[in-house]
């Protein structure tokens, strides 16, 4: 008999119908559809809300979650996790509103993680996608971070690299890791929840990166995370980014990482020729970073078994 | 004996049922005791040769068997039933709680030196009940492995014989509440739905509902309350589900239909598991916390309010279509005129109801503290109060007692459960409603439809019909100085009445917007019937296709 892994994905949505639609339809094609597809909702002002529900009566494999306010991406990915944790689902998968995957991407991740660990013994953390961008390119801002030893079980038959965090687009993760790690920080609001999320569960095991299996992010620009790029309509985003990662670095790295952290961000500022003023914000949000220390929710052991 | 002869032969009738459904292929042997038997009954044992002396109580009237004959390799069981007389039920009915002299000594010293002091009391251990909620109880679901529907196709296939689609409802008793009225009303609805009901009954007690049950000939109540051990439930169930094709659980308070999930589950993942909640309760969360626990084993929640919506997403994570809100509207009601608010400030005559059962969770100590200070307050500024207090209860007698005390006989009109309250709400001007715990109080519903205003405290889903003006403290103390501000201001303040009227209109309609407890309910069982009529077709479709191919070569 064969010991049946179920699966659930996680979208979290926030006014954006016409890039969900396209989504949904791309999950509704996929080779290994999830049993449930839990859309979160972030108190969508638009057309969204009713969208979702009327898609929920016609496939109920698509549930609404539709949450009271917007708590941000991250809110959302915490409030997925949950549910998702809750009814008990062996896999999560994780993505965003713009991003559409490959008919075969989840298949791919699925088989991946199982395969890897039947093939080496270890148990990955995380499976995550190629992400690209609508050109093709690969897409700069998802791009995973590996690890030192990364190639260590490639080979044309096992084409999976060891990956130290990744972001949010495409990322199927395992119960045990969620049991184990707790789930995502929802008080992170946007922006360095997915890598602090995916750096905490790689601690027991390092993810893997599936080349294979791709996604398409549909940004509008393809850049990556830099601090040279800060602008007045961008600051907010990057408020919150150089808040959450102080933290991170406090309580995984001490002052240590909060300095080298704050050093990386005053070089690309300055390489950025970034507004002063603009400049201040980030190292105050860093400052404020340092002693924000949002509690990480972990789920009943009960629910575990 | 001989006049409750046909009402033993019913009642072995429905033991009957209970036992040859339990064990089909069983030699069973019941015997049975009137009123009190000197065994600890319902109960079920292994058969054995042996009798003891306690088996021939004088109150023992007699053994059935059932299923096959008992032989070596065939070995039975044996069953001990006590069949309660309808006085033992009548008398039931007229007890409905503690009786106040038997309460804690020291709750009626406090009580005697102060009433409202003892309800502070009170208050104080069940806030802190609340506060320790989370220490006290799990709000985690178990856990429900997916695999089961993988692994378990073990469905008994034909048992049933081609009967009619049936839904089990389980109801908490047979004794009067929202639930079981509720209950009540979803058993009609599934029969108007098509469906054949059978109900169970987890808890014995008073039976004052039992008439209301719909006279139909495709409902069947099973007394497992009274003739079936608590841990033959789930056992019972799942073969009432295979010999019933029973397609549909409807779950109103029912713990022993929440034990027997696992087996519905495990035995019969086809079912679809409903239950519906009303209030969360202070001790431990109530039926919400259960059915949130056992939701992986639930399809459906219905909920009848906003506040135990945000309950089950807050708490257990409950969302999409598996959470339905159905409101407990009447539909014939829905889009009824309401009466204009009858107080107007300046008036000299006020006239205020208190309508509830006398019972903790209403609390009538404190509706009458709130009396004694809006008398005293109408004497001193000209305002001829009259009152009236509905309901009967545990309470009646210290209310009664507290009446003499207070010197209030006079201008309090007490009156029994039965009294038509749509037409008291009617001519009055104002309704107490300070309870310690409530849902979403219908009375309020009928109060604004009458023009009166509700004075409610601030507990469960009241936000939801009464606007802010009138909501007061959750503490007695602060309810009593609250609710008296209130009436004051109303009697006053030119245009407060008029606010409230604006808010509570303005509540009453959102509160028609949304879906009615028959809306949600009746499309849910139309929906797991049509289902059943789907798959059902899916067969009959097949082989006329494989007939058809098999003669086109041909």
């Amino acid at each position: 008999m064969n010991i049946r892994s179920s699966l659930a994905a996680v979208i979290v949505t926030y006014n954006r119908l016409d890039k969900l639609k396209r989504v949904i339809a791309a999950l509704q094609a996929q080779t290994c559809l999830p049993e449930r597809v839990f859309v979160i909702d972030n108190a969508s002002t638009d057309e969204t809300g009713s969208w979702l529900t009327q898609l929920q009566q016609d496939d109920p494999r698509f549930q609404h979650v539709r949450l009271p306010e917007n708590i941000g991406g991250a809110g959302g990915f915490y409030e997925g996790a949950r549910v998702a944790y809750e009814e008990g689902y062996d896999y999560i998968w994780f993505s965003d509103d713009d991003a559409y995957p490959d008919s075969n991407a989840i298949e791919l991740l699925l088989t991946g993680i199982k395969d890897f660990e039947a093939q080496f013994t270890w148990r990955p953390s995380f499976a995550c996608s190629a992400v690209k961008w609508t050109n093709g390119d690969l897409c700069e801002m998802n791009t995973p971070s590996t690890v030192w030893d990364w190639p260590r079980f490639y080979s044309p038959e096992t084409p999976y690299f060891l990956v130290g965090s990744c972001s949010f687009v495409s990322v199927l993760v395992p119960r045990w890791a969620i049991q184990k790690h707790g789930f995502p920080i929802k008080e992170y609001f946007i922006w360095y929840d997915d890598a602090e999320y995916t750096q905490r569960i790689a601690k027991s095991y390092p993810g893997i990166y599936c080349p294979n299996s791709v996604v398409v992010h549909d940004v509008p620009e393809n850049k990556g995370v830099n601090y040279s790029l800060v602008n007045q309509a961008n600051i907010w985003k990057f408020r919150y980014g150089a808040r959450n990662e102080a933290s991170f670095r406090r309580r995984e790295q001490g002052w240590a990482g909060v300095a080298v952290f704050a050093r990386g961000v005053r070089r690309q500022m300055r390489q950025g020729n970034v507004e002063k003023s603009l400049r201040r914000e980030v190292y105050k949000a860093i400052w404020r970073g340092c002693s924000f220390n949002p509690q990480i929710i972990r789920p009943d052991p009960d629910t575990g078994v | 004996m001989s006049q409750d002869r046909d009402y033993i032969d019913q009642e072995i009738t429905q033991i009957r049922f209970i036992y040859e459904t339990l064990y089909p292929e069983t030699p069973v042997e019941t015997h049975m005791w009137w009123e009190k038997a000197k065994l600890p009954t319902p109960a079920v044992q292994p058969q054995d040769m042996s009798y003891g002396a306690e088996m021939m109580a004088l109150t023992y009237i007699g053994n059935l068997r059932t299923g096959p004959q008992e032989t070596p390799a065939l070995p039975g069981k044996r069953v001990f039933v006590t069949i309660p007389s309808p006085r033992q039920v009548a008398v039931r009915e007229s007890a409905g709680g503690v009786p106040w002299h038997k309460r804690p000594r020291k709750y009626r010293a406090i009580h005697a030196l102060s009433p409202i002091l003892a309800e502070q009391m009170k208050y104080q251990i069940e806030a802190r009940r609340w506060r320790k909620l989370p220490a006290r109880h799990k709000f985690s679901r178990l856990a429900c492995s997916r695999g089961i529907f993988e692994t378990q196709k073990m469905t008994p296939e034909g048992r049933h014989g081609g009967k009619d689609p049936a839904i089990l409802i389980g109801l908490h008793w047979l004794d009067v509440g929202g639930a079981e009225s509720l209950g009540i009303d979803s058993i009609q609805w599934a029969l108007d739905a098509g469906l054949r009901v059978f109900v169970m009954v987890g808890q014995e007690g008073p039976e004052r509902l039992l008439a209301k049950l719909p006279d139909d000939p495709r409902l069947q109540l099973i007394r497992t309350d009274r003739y079936l051990p608590r841990s033959q439930t789930s056992a019972f169930v799942s073969q009432l589900i295979a010999q019933e094709n029973i397609i549909l659980t409807h779950n109103h308070h029912c713990v022993p239909l929440y034990d027997a999930l696992p087996t519905i589950k495990l035995r019969h993942p086809h079912v679809v598991n409903l239950d519906s909640t009303h209030i969360v309760e202070y001790a431990d969360g109530g039926y919400p916390r259960i059915s949130g626990v056992w939701s992986n084993y639930i399809d459906h929640h219905h909920v009848i309010s906003g506040d135990l919506e945000r309950f089950y997403k807050e708490r257990f994570r409950v969302y999409g279509s598996k959470l339905v809100l159905g409101r407990l509207l009447d539909d014939s009601r829905r889009g009824a005129e309401v009466a204009p608010v009858r107080i107007k400030a300046g008036q000299t005559r006020c006239r205020v109801a208190f309508v509830g059962r006398m019972v903790h969770q209403k609390r009538p100590v404190v509706a009458l503290s709130i009396i004694r200070r809006l008398r005293a307050w109408g004497k001193r500024n000209g305002v001829d109060f009259r009152f009236d207090m509905v309901g009967e209860g545990p309470y009646r007698g210290a209310v009664e007692h507290l009446l003499t005390r207070y010197r209030l006989a006079d201008v309090v009109h007490l009156h029994p459960a039965g009294t038509d309250v749509p037409a008291l709400l009617g001519d009055s001007d104002i309704l107490l409603v300070p309870s310690s715990n409530e849902g979403l109080a219908l009375v309020c519903y009928e109060a604004i439809e009458a023009g009166c205003v509700p004075i409610c405290s601030e507990v469960g889903a009241q936000a939801e019909i009464c606007p802010p003006e009138t909501l007061v403290a959750w503490s007695p103390l602060q309810a009593v100085r609250d609710s008296v501000a209130v009436v004051q201001r109303l009697l006053r303040e030119e245009g407060f009445a008029e606010t409230v009227e604006a808010g509570q209109r303005a509540r009453m309609q959102a509160l028609q917007a949304d879906p009615s407890a028959r809306e949600v309910l009746d499309r849910l069982y139309r929906d797991a019937l049509a289902a059943v009529e789907a798959e059902q077709q899916l067969p009959k479709e097949t082989a006329k296709r494989r007939k058809t191919k098999s003669k086109a070569p041909a």
